[in-house]
């Protein structure tokens, strides 16, 4: 059916330095890019050939239906990530872009410990899922420019 | 992570509170400079502030050619030059002065005549009248007939003026004005121009009504405008609409902000089943530009006076809010009702982070009575915490204290959940050992409850993965130790059980790609399979306590799990792998994701034993999860997920949400959710332009389980241009007995309080996709 395997990921940059975001959030892109591609991760912004800005990490909820009672019986947990890309001479490699992601979650006001657990499980996957997006608009970068 | 409650995460319709730029500064950098001049503004407060000549912009001392000649040419109209006739030229500081008319006399070096058409410039601000006399010596400058004085796009006129350019004093009577911001216009019996950029007004009136609709006034007595220290004072106020006096002040000071200023916020009028008739008041006080506070009296008729305050500050390294509402001695309860909220939060350094969130009200039944959010009368549990976060290179952690106030429905008590009192925790994770990736994941806690058993856990984590990957596939083997140890306020040999479980688990995937044709583009496909396998050996748990842990939701996130309880308490015994397949659309030029289909279920090797709340399925494969989500056409989007058990033939989950967003203002939301034995509703939303002037908003979210109304809304806004008035009706489900119906009107005078808290703020925040009405309109019929 015309699927082929993914080719290389390199980028067309051998440096990158990311700044920006939360740690948490910070330290698995690092880790993405670091083990995912062949570019090299580097600390001092003058010395990298591209320049990634998380420009924000917001992380959200909202009340998705309530019960018969008025409690909240689902939450919405959103992330939403801002992010650009420049050059070494500023110019755009990306510009600014919004990866929006949302999960539901089911709520129990008497089980409001284990609801934080599960809460915390859903950014870590909306936040994993964002961080492939973003590999993927990395990866974009390269199949315009080569 | 420490969250936000939902009960403040609604938008409260103030403006963005900006670090003072000083602040951020470089402490070397000097502050603003005295005796620099100030910006001009392009946002005037509400009352009027007409412009007028003031000192030259230049700094002293700086030479500048006199060169009228290109002066006026550069300024002129063509056709005018032909009859401009360049008059003498002085100076005042550094900006030539020039004089046109059709007929200009001089009297020696001490009086320059114009008359016919006279102009005089200085810089962007110019004066025409049917007559100009200008003194020299004293700078004094006299005009009379039709006067015009500009500046940008401001403009005064009136019969005379009599103006020092020296002392920038003066006087015009009976000037008419129009404002460049808003639109805005009006007139005074008096304009007094008191010193360098110093006015003052009396018996001034403003508008943002186009003219010849005199649908509302302010009115001010006595105003005084001094931008030097950019503060307005006004003195006996009062807002008149459609000729009826309905609001007055008679003292109030502004500064003269630049987006945000100090002000009455829009006035709302209301009534509720509980309260009766109420009316709220809101004033915000722009203090500076990193802090503000809107206090907000609000007479609700059958309990009384509240105040309901709130202060908010954004510091570099820190920030937060305060509030407080009080109602003193409320009539139907009889007793004191209060609400508090404390919020901070710390950034010591890029690592370093400290959060307080602190939530108290006065008795269980405060939000029921005096709220008119869902978000705040669907809470239940008000976080009371403190937090201390790190995040090093690899590993983070985190030290808390947190409790909570549970508000109680009597016809549907819940037990209050634990405080955690400490809780501290670590998480880390090494990657590149020696190809290896080392985790751990471990926490140490104090639990405390006034009626369930309390004591200490401790939780130790360690694994080991090794991750090959290559640009198409990757494989994780994972294996690690869970142990757990507590110790329990309780007598007996059995005080400090512990546990150890060893987990097993192996993930791996492929990445495949295509181009594919579809909505008319040329898309890469992806198509990603997805195997995750988990063993786990059984041990009984049943002689633990459980302080947090219950069955997880099942769904994407949580099949990829190794364990199907949340907590640490209970950790399910497992041999089962999980298939998984995704596929998304990704845009040609930016990869950006535009749709995403997934399916998910899990098979099971072995029938598992321990058991929680629910039981064990006998069958050996679990529920199918599905999901499609994104963008179907510009104006569509759409997000589908199905939980099908296929041992009943039955449907678990079901919720279907489609969003029709052709354009700014315009959006309808449709969805419909369904869960088994819990849940089946619908929920309507959206908001349309009905007609030119009117606009309505609704949402009507129903369950059909209970057949009960849980948050209807409905909303009109009609908008005049100048002025704009909002109806909206509203009842919510606050308790298993009780809901609040309530009524509101408000009305917002365009250029007065174009920022404030209002009753569709709740709406906007639940209607997905709205558009704030001023953001997308463009001038209306009439207007302009």
């Amino acid at each position: 059916c015309g699927f082929r395997l993914r080719g290389t990921q390199d980028l067309p940059f051998k440096t990158l330095h990311v700044t920006g975001g939360d740690p948490v959030f910070l330290i698995e892109l690092k880790r993405a890019i670091t083990a995912g591609t062949a570019t090299r991760l580097v600390d001092d912004p003058k010395t990298a050939e591209a320049v990634l800005y998380i420009d924000g990490v917001a992380r959200e909820r909202h009340i998705l239906s309530l019960s018969g009672a008025g409690r909240v019986r689902e939450l919405e947990l959103r992330l939403r990530v801002q992010f650009h890309m420049n050059d070494a001479q500023g110019q755009p490699f990306i510009a600014p872009s919004q990866i929006s992601l949302k999960r539901d979650l089911t709520y129990d006001d008497t089980q409001v410990l284990a609801k934080e657990q599960e809460e915390a499980l859903l950014y870590r996957d909306m936040q994993n899922d964002a961080i492939q997006q973003i590999m993927f608009r990395l990866a974009a970068v390269r199949r315009r420019t080569g | 992570c420490l969250f936000v409650s939902p009960a403040y995460s609604q938008p409260i319709g103030l403006p963005k509170l900006e670090v003072d730029p000083a602040l951020l500064a470089p402490a070397e950098a000097a502050p603003s400079r005295p005796g620099q001049p100030s910006k001009p503004e392009p946002s005037p407060p509400s009352p009027p502030r007409p412009e007028a000549p003031s000192s030259p912009s230049s700094a002293p001392g700086e030479a500048r050619p006199r060169d009228a000649g290109a002066d006026a040419q550069g300024s002129r109209p063509a056709e005018g030059s032909a009859r401009a006739v360049p008059g003498p030229v002085s100076r005042l500081g550094e900006k030539p002065i020039v004089v046109e008319a059709d007929r200009i006399e001089g009297i020696g070096e001490r009086e320059v005549r114009a008359e016919g058409d006279a102009v005089l410039r200085q810089d962007d601000q110019s004066l025409a009248a049917d007559l100009i006399i200008y003194y020299p010596p004293q700078e004094d400058v006299f005009a009379t007939g039709n006067v015009v004085l500009r500046r940008g796009g401001n403009m005064m006129q009136g019969p005379r003026l009599n103006f020092n350019l020296a002392s920038q004093t003066g006087e015009m009577d009976t000037p008419v004005y129009q404002l460049e911001t808003n639109n805005a216009r009006g007139d005074a019996e008096l304009f007094i121009f008191e010193g360098e950029n110093r006015y003052r007004a009396k018996h001034a009136r403003y508008t943002t009504c186009p003219v010849n609709q005199d649908d509302w006034y302010l009115r001010v007595a006595d105003l005084e405008i001094n931008r030097n220290t950019n503060i307005g004072v006004a003195r006996n106020v009062w807002l008149e609409f459609q000729d009826v006096p309905i609001l007055y002040t008679p003292y109030v000071d502004f500064p003269l902000g630049k987006d945000r200023k100090s002000g009455f916020l829009p006035p709302v009028i209301g009534t509720t089943t509980s309260g009766g008739a109420e009316v709220t008041l809101p004033y915000y006080w722009n203090i500076a530009p990193n802090r503000d506070a809107t206090i907000a009296p609000r007479v609700i008729a059958r309990r009384g006076l509240m105040l309901a305050n709130e202060f908010r500050y954004l510091e570099r390294g820190y920030s937060g809010e305060a509030k407080v509402d009080f109602l003193p001695d409320d009539q139907v309860s009889e007793r004191h009702r209060w609400a508090l909220l404390l919020q901070h939060t710390q950034t010591f350094n890029s690592q370093l982070r400290g959060a307080i969130n602190y939530q108290r009200v006065s008795d269980d039944n405060y939000f029921r009575d005096l709220a008119s959010s869902v978000t705040l009368t669907s809470q239940a549990n008000l976080p009371q915490e403190g937090l201390l976060a790190y995040a090093g290179d690899w590993w983070t952690a985190t030290a808390r204290a947190q409790k909570y106030q549970t508000l109680q429905d009597p016809l549907a008590p819940i037990t209050p959940p634990y405080d955690r009192l400490p809780q501290l925790a670590v998480r880390g994770l090494r990657p590149d050992v020696g190809g290896a990736d080392l985790g751990l994941n471990a926490e140490a806690v104090r639990f405390q409850h006034p009626t369930l058993p309390t004591g200490n856990r401790l939780v130790a984590y360690p694994t080991v993965s090794y991750p090959l990957r290559t640009s198409f596939a990757y494989v994780t083997p994972k294996v690690g130790l869970h142990y757990t140890r507590y110790d329990l306020d309780r007598p007996g040999p059995d005080a400090s059980p512990s546990r150890s479980v060893p987990i097993g688990s192996l993930d791996a995937g492929l990445l495949l790609e295509r181009d594919w044709n579809a909505f008319g583009q040329s898309f890469l496909q992806t198509l990603e399979p997805r195997l995750f396998y988990v063993y786990v050996p059984f041990r009984e748990q049943s002689g633990l306590p459980n302080f947090d842990s219950t069955d997880a939701d099942f769904n994407f996130a949580q099949i990829f799990t190794e364990n199907r309880f949340t907590g640490s308490d209970r950790i399910g015994d497992a041999n089962q792998v999980t298939l998984a397949l995704t596929s998304r659309l990704l845009e040609p030029d930016t990869s950006a994701e535009r749709l995403r289909f997934a399916l998910g279920q899990r098979f099971r090797f072995e029938r598992p034993r321990l058991q929680l709340a629910s039981p064990i399925s006998p069958s050996n494969r679990s529920d199918l999860l599905a999901a499609v989500s994104g963008r179907i056409s510009p104006a569509w989007l759409m997000d589908a997920y199905m939980q099908w058990n296929p041992g009943d033939n039955e449907t678990e989950r079901l919720n279907i949400y489609g969003r029709y967003h052709p354009a700014p203002g315009k959006v309808a939301n449709l969805g419909y959710r369904f869960t088994r034995n819990a849940l089946e509703q619908v929920d309507v939303s959206a908001q349309w332009p009905l007609g030119s002037r009117w606009q309505g908003v609704m949402r009507y979210n129903y369950s059909l389980r209970e057949s009960r109304v849980l948050d209807a809304l409905a909303g009109l806004e009609y908008d005049a241009g100048c002025w704009s008035i909002r109806f909206v009706a509203q009842r919510i489900a606050t308790a298993v007995s009780q809901a609040s119906n309530a009524f509101f009107v408000q009305l917002e005078f365009t250029g007065l309080g174009k920022i404030g808290a209002d009753p569709l703020n709740v709406l906007r925040s639940s209607i997905p996709g709205f558009t704030p009405v001023d953001l997308y309109r463009g001038p209306t019929p009439g207007e302009r």
